[in-house]
């Protein structure tokens, strides 16, 4: 909580060398089940981190754990260079200098807009008045401070939401799925309006999603989930182009393995020689996207077109290779191919692939 | 909810639960040194008569409000008659007729002196026969009548909440009505009549001034008289030990009633459709609950507008009793402040069980409601011993104020009625606060609100209607409640309900008219309030099919 408080379109500061969050080794059980298995992650100032993986992996454990809502086992936790969590420290919620978008959102029922947003901030009217006016401005809503939460829309009430956890600069935004109760068509605009908003107010943010495309889409970087440990934290292109497993390959998209032979940078599959990002030798499974595999009809066609699935602008088909294994393609909608039609599938390769010991 | 524990909000639940618990505790501990002299003295006397008596009242009255409750809980729920839906919830009314009134007004009408036997008199001569009316069978008729509705409440419920489908799967598979009613209905409604049937014999273990009227001694009846009249904690606070035996071997008998079985059937399922009775069964069923009501209710509240009438007019200064004012002040004063304090309590306890989190903080929070399940007599003595307790400690370290704590102020009678009624006030507070989810908790705390201005910024303000229903539901007990306040009123404290049952035990009735229609008149706002709330509810529970309720466009609000 910087005390002169930065302006809207500040433009956002170098970070600095220590991570405004970070967790070191936390574990979390719950009875037998463990929800964080020694979880370490570092989030630099101002990046918006999304964690994704699938539910009960542990995320909304972990975010917990960072407000203060929840006591952890083991680890520490470290936030603005304070230690908030540890052996021997537990800092409450209300100390921690977090600021939370809750999933249900949590509006205050009883208190207007204003007060709804000014509930975090200190007693000095002015002041207080200023800020309300600064935040709720910020996130375009102005001039709706004498509503209640009731009289507003769904989009609205998320705005309000992620204005009451602005309010009080805190060290860190947590959002948990906090655009699931949108429909599919306003949670795009909220989505991008928030992941706005964070990045003009100069925030750091971790926020929690089961949804890969979300993760991706919001994300500085995207931390992977998996039954309470993080399989890996890296730009969005990093971990979808290059996951470090074959669970962060297939849960971030579509993905197919096709075996073969790992010799030096090089896989050799029944595509041929095939450039893989990690070289090494021995068997292997490279991994290839719908958008990387290419078809054509051909009569002498090894593989056969065994299901399509209508995706708008592209049409996804399912294809059985002479193997018996199955690859997914994607071909425009405007020259899709009917089941039962024999093609030859072909990568398209302009990038080394990821690529997983068999 | 946060498990991360805070120790001092744990400790408010673990100091309410102390409060709460303590007093029961004494009594139940002083069983352990008995005084020879008080056990010698009673069993010589009258204490195998008294324990048979209590007994014998207890076994009755359940069995007859059980009979009565079940009964009329059936013909309202299952059948469809003249006034039927008036009815469900006009047996409900005697809820608000104390046992001490009821009582009162049937000694007036039935007694020797009284209108009923003089007609009779006036009909068939001087030497017509006439049953004894102070006696274990009218004490058993008085309290059946006035606690019925505990029976007929929680059964009515049982079967609005058992769906069409088990009852028809029993007549499928070849049970008649009747066969499928012993079968499946009856079983099902089990642990619902159990529970209503240790509710009657609590609230018969504590009354020790209805049976009196009917020279009827009870256990309760001498842990007052003992008290009373020798001022004798100790031995007071044996006999009560006796009568939380009773209600221990109660509370016993409720669980094994109810067996192992946890029916639970969800919500919002078809209930079974009632049967129409036409003709003389249909007359029969209005008349049955016709005379209940009448019994119950109407009668008793139509003779004392007369006797209070009467005394009004017949009064020297030719107006209100001056007594009247100044009791009706008092009862006011107890029950607000009684009221207030219980809510205060219970958004605490409900506050901290959140705030504190964890399995044991819960389970300690109900065991600061286990007040409402131990009877009067033993909430008052337990009270009396932990305040003598407190004001020998005060002369120990000089401060002496003799034994002011004990009788001269209304601190035992507070302290006493808040154990007794806390479980009310929490079961409304804890059921709000249970609709206030838990992220808004969260979100207070995260926006750097301290637990204690979560309780006053969000807590409060969002609980309110609990709150309101706390205040009222304790403050109408409180002022109908008459055993504990006869045992713990400082000297020269009277309450309308006092003054009652000493006007009636002198055989008043006149005078005791007014006082007494007054607590039906606030007793009686409650059950209309529950009334209401049926009428409301109602709707929901018999629509077949939730589509085919209109709504309004505008009523679908973006959630």
């Amino acid at each position: 909580m910087a005390s002169p408080e930065p302006s809207v379109a500040s433009v956002r500061t170098p970070a600095p060398a220590a991570p405004v969050l970070e967790l070191r080794e936390v574990s979390k059980r719950f009875g037998g089940v463990v929800a964080l298995d020694s979880v370490r992650l570092q989030v630099p100032a101002g990046e918006l981190l999304a964690v994704v993986g699938p539910s009960g992996c542990g995320k909304s454990t972990m975010l917990r754990a960072v407000a203060g809502l929840l006591a952890i086992d083991a680890g520490q936790i470290w936030t603005n260079g304070r230690e908030v969590a540890g052996p021997r420290t537990f800092v409450p919620p209300e100390r921690r200098d977090v600021g939370v978008v809750f999933q249900d959102l949590a509006l205050f029922p009883h208190l207007d807009v204003a007060a709804n947003v000014s509930f975090g901030l200190q007693r000095r009217v002015t002041a207080r008045g200023r800020r309300v006016h600064e935040v709720l401005e910020l996130v375009g809503l102005d001039g709706l401070g004498r509503r209640y939460p009731h009289e507003l829309s769904g989009g609205e009430q998320q705005r309000v939401a992620l204005a009451r956890a602005l309010a009080p600069h805190p060290a860190v935004v947590l959002l948990d799925e906090p655009f699931s109760h949108l429909d599919r068509n306003l949670r795009t605009l909220v989505r991008e309006h928030t992941v706005d908003v964070l990045h003009a107010a100069g925030a750091t943010g971790v926020f929690v999603t089961h949804d890969q495309e979300e993760a991706l889409a919001a994300g500085d970087r995207v931390a992977v989930m998996r039954a309470g440990s993080l399989e890996q934290v890296a730009a969005p292109e990093e971990v979808f182009h290059n996951p470090t497993s074959r669970f962060v390959a297939t849960f971030l998209g579509e993905a197919d393995f096709v075996a073969g032979e790992r010799l030096g940078d090089h896989a050799y599959t029944a595509f041929g020689a095939l450039p893989v990002t990690t070289p090494g030798a021995g068997p292997c499974q490279v991994m290839l996207r719908p958008h990387e595999v290419t078809m054509e009809p051909a009569d002498t066609g090894s593989a056969v077109v065994t299901r399509t699935e209508f995706r708008g602008a592209l049409v996804l088909h399912h294809v059985r290779l002479a193997d018996g294994s199955t690859l997914r393609g994607l071909r425009p909608h405007t020259a899709p191919l009917p089941v039962g039609t024999r093609v030859q599938v072909r990568p398209l390769v302009d990038h080394p692939l990821a690529v997983f010991a068999a | 909810m946060s498990e991360t524990g805070r120790r001092g909000w744990r400790l408010v639940v673990v100091a309410v639960a102390a409060f709460v618990v303590v007093p029961v505790g004494l009594v139940a501990v002083s069983i352990l040194t008995p005084t020879v002299e008080v056990w010698s003295l009673l069993w010589r006397t009258d204490l195998p008569d008294m324990l048979m008596t209590t007994v014998g009242l207890l076994v009755a009255v359940v069995c007859c409000t059980l009979l009565l409750g079940a009964g009329l809980a059936w013909l309202v729920g299952r059948y469809r008659f003249p006034g039927q839906r008036w009815f469900s919830w006009l047996l409900v009314l005697p809820l608000a007729v104390p046992a001490y009134v009821l009582g009162f007004v049937y000694l007036g009408l039935l007694d020797y002196p009284g209108p009923v036997q003089s007609a009779l008199r006036g009909l068939f001569g001087d030497d017509v026969w006439f049953p004894s009316v102070r006696s274990l069978p009218m004490a058993v008729v008085v309290l059946s009548l006035a606690l019925y509705p505990y029976v007929y409440l929680l059964a009515r419920a049982a079967l609005t909440e058992q769906t069409a489908a088990t009852y028809e799967a029993a007549r499928v598979l070849g049970h008649g009505p009747v066969q499928a009613a012993r079968r499946v209905v009856l079983p099902m409604a089990r642990p619902s009549l159990a529970a209503g049937a240790a509710l009657v014999a609590m609230e018969t273990l504590t009354d020790f001034a209805t049976v009196q009227y009917f020279n009827v001694q009870t256990v309760s009846v001498a842990v007052y008289q003992v008290w009373n009249g020798m001022y004798d904690r100790v031995a007071a606070s044996e006999i009560a030990s006796l009568v939380l035996l009773f209600a221990i071997t109660v509370i016993g008998l409720e669980r094994v009633g109810r067996g192992r079985a946890r029916f639970h059937q969800g919500g919002g399922a078809r209930a079974v459709d009632p049967v129409q009775l036409r003709g003389g069964r249909a007359w029969a069923a209005t008349s049955i609950c016709s005379l209940v009501v009448a019994v119950t209710f109407v009668i008793p509240v139509l003779q004392l507008v007369a006797w209070s009438s009467t005394a009004t007019l017949l009064s020297s200064t030719g107006g209100l009793d001056p007594r009247y004012l100044s009791y009706l002040v008092n009862s006011l004063t107890i029950a607000v402040l009684t009221a207030l304090a219980c809510a205060a309590i219970a958004v605490l306890v409900a506050s901290a069980t959140r705030l504190g989190g964890g399995t044991s903080t819960r389970r300690l929070a109900r065991l600061a409601t286990v007040g409402y399940a131990v009877p009067g007599p033993v909430v008052a003595i337990g009270v009396l011993a932990m305040l003598a307790a407190v004001d020998s400690t005060l002369d120990l370290v000089g401060l002496s104020f003799g034994a002011v704590l004990v009788t001269g102020t209304i601190v035992g009678l507070l302290y006493a009625y808040v154990v007794r009624f806390l479980a009310l006030a929490y079961t409304s507070v804890d059921a709000s606060l249970e609709k206030v989810a838990p992220s808004m908790t969260d979100a207070a705390l995260t926006l750097g609100a301290s637990p204690r201005s979560v309780v006053r910024r969000v807590h409060v303000p969002l609980v309110r209607s609990g709150v309101g229903v706390a205040l009222v539901l304790v403050a109408v007990d409180a002022l109908k409640e008459l055993p504990v306040v006869l045992l713990l009123r400082p000297f020269g404290f009277e309450t309308l309900a006092i003054w009652v049952y000493q006007l009636a035990s002198e055989s008043r009735w006149e005078l005791a008219g007014l006082p007494a229609l007054t607590i039906v008149a606030v007793a009686v706002v409650p059950v209309v309030w529950l009334f209401r709330q049926t009428l409301q509810l109602a709707p929901e529970t018999t629509r077949q099919d939730p589509d085919q309720v209109p709504v309004r466009s505008g009523e679908r609000g973006q959630s």
